[in-house]
């Protein structure tokens, strides 16, 4: 088995550790000037952070109030990715199949 | 399905990704936007074609909002993404997220725009190369979408053995890396499976979701946005 991988690669431990996206977020809605700053000058806002031109540009779409509708307590919901993703219920069909336990998976 | 030899160059996910798919996911829940990003992302793209950043953003904008829409209003774009993943595969075939978004959107389109042959193609150089590096947890991925294209070609059995080679072959360990993103073909694939021909299907889905995804929420909708 080659260990040639990235030495980049993200790896289960290293995951969810805080992106510049979300600090530059944060900041926004827990400091007012630099909420100010962003949505005036968003290049010398985002100068201490360290992001791509992408985010960048994507950051500079976001209005005032985008922005309030954000805080600390809902950021998490705004960053998933299967947020607002409609599934139907497994419960039905767990019904008449048992939770395995860990052993009778494989 | 088939699996060729170990491939010795994949690009597994990485730091930058995770920067991405945060961002994508904070801008495909601003609602009244989305055309305004929508373009913006194909502006950036066309710029920079070379750059994967740019493809792999458009592509998985447009993944998570076909997602979040539940229908196929939006096949256009769809298909357009599936374009330029096609694209930033050519210029970074190596690449595994890309692979598995191009894969993950051709499923959910209709029939008249699935490329079969493309896709199992696509499926088996992404075993080919996981093959050939430490395995993680998040390589459960191509048989959830192995699975979900022998459903769609009426092989439902041919499914639940993806899946359990899949349970037997991928280290038991939740997903943690990307948020929630990796969970999306699992999401999507329930969705899908009918009762009245799925039942067994869907239960390997739900001990699959035990092991791999087990904090995810389904039957239910988190409905942030921006509105």
């Amino acid at each position: 088995m080659s260990n040639e991988q990235n030495p980049e690669t993200l790896t289960n431990d290293e995951a969810g550790e805080s992106t510049e996206i979300k600090a530059v977020i944060l900041k926004a809605i827990s400091e007012p000037d630099f909420k100010q700053l962003l949505l005036e000058e968003p290049d010398k806002a985002l100068q201490e952070f360290n992001l791509t031109e992408v985010q960048k540009t994507l950051l500079k779409t976001l209005s005032a109030e985008d922005l309030d509708k954000l805080t600390p307590e809902n950021l998490d919901e705004y960053f998933s990715a299967d947020a607002a993703v409609y599934t139907p219920d497994e419960g039905a069909i767990m019904e008449d199949f048992e939770t395995a336990d860990e052993d009778e998976i494989l | 399905m088939t699996t060729g030899r170990a491939e010795s160059v994949v690009r597994l996910i990485t730091r930058s990704d995770e920067e991405l798919v945060s961002t994508i996911a904070l801008m495909s829940q601003a609602a009244g936007k989305e055309q305004k990003i929508r373009e913006s992302l194909r502006q950036q793209y066309a710029a920079h074609p070379e750059q994967v950043e740019a493809g792999l953003s458009l592509g998985l904008f447009e993944l998570l909002i076909l997602m979040r829409r539940g229908n196929l209003a939006d096949e256009r774009n769809a298909n357009k993404a599936v374009e330029i993943l096609d694209h930033v595969l050519a210029v970074a075939p190596e690449s595994w997220l890309v692979r598995v978004l191009k894969v993950t959107l051709m499923l959910m389109m209709s029939d008249m725009y699935r490329i079969e042959h493309s896709i199992l193609k696509d499926i088996d150089l992404l075993f080919a190369r996981q093959q050939g590096v430490e395995p993680h947890s998040y390589f459960i991925t191509p048989y959830i979408l192995c699975a979900h294209y022998y459903y769609l070609d009426d092989a439902a059995k041919t499914a639940v053995e993806a899946l359990d080679r899949g349970l037997k072959e991928v280290p038991h360990e939740p997903v943690r890396v990307l948020g929630n993103l990796l969970s999306l073909p699992l999401l999507n694939l329930f969705s899908r499976v009918a009762d009245w021909d799925g039942a067994e299907l869907r239960a390997s889905l739900s001990r699959l979701r035990q092991v791999y995804f087990p904090h995810l929420k389904i039957g239910q909708a988190s409905g942030a946005s921006f509105v």
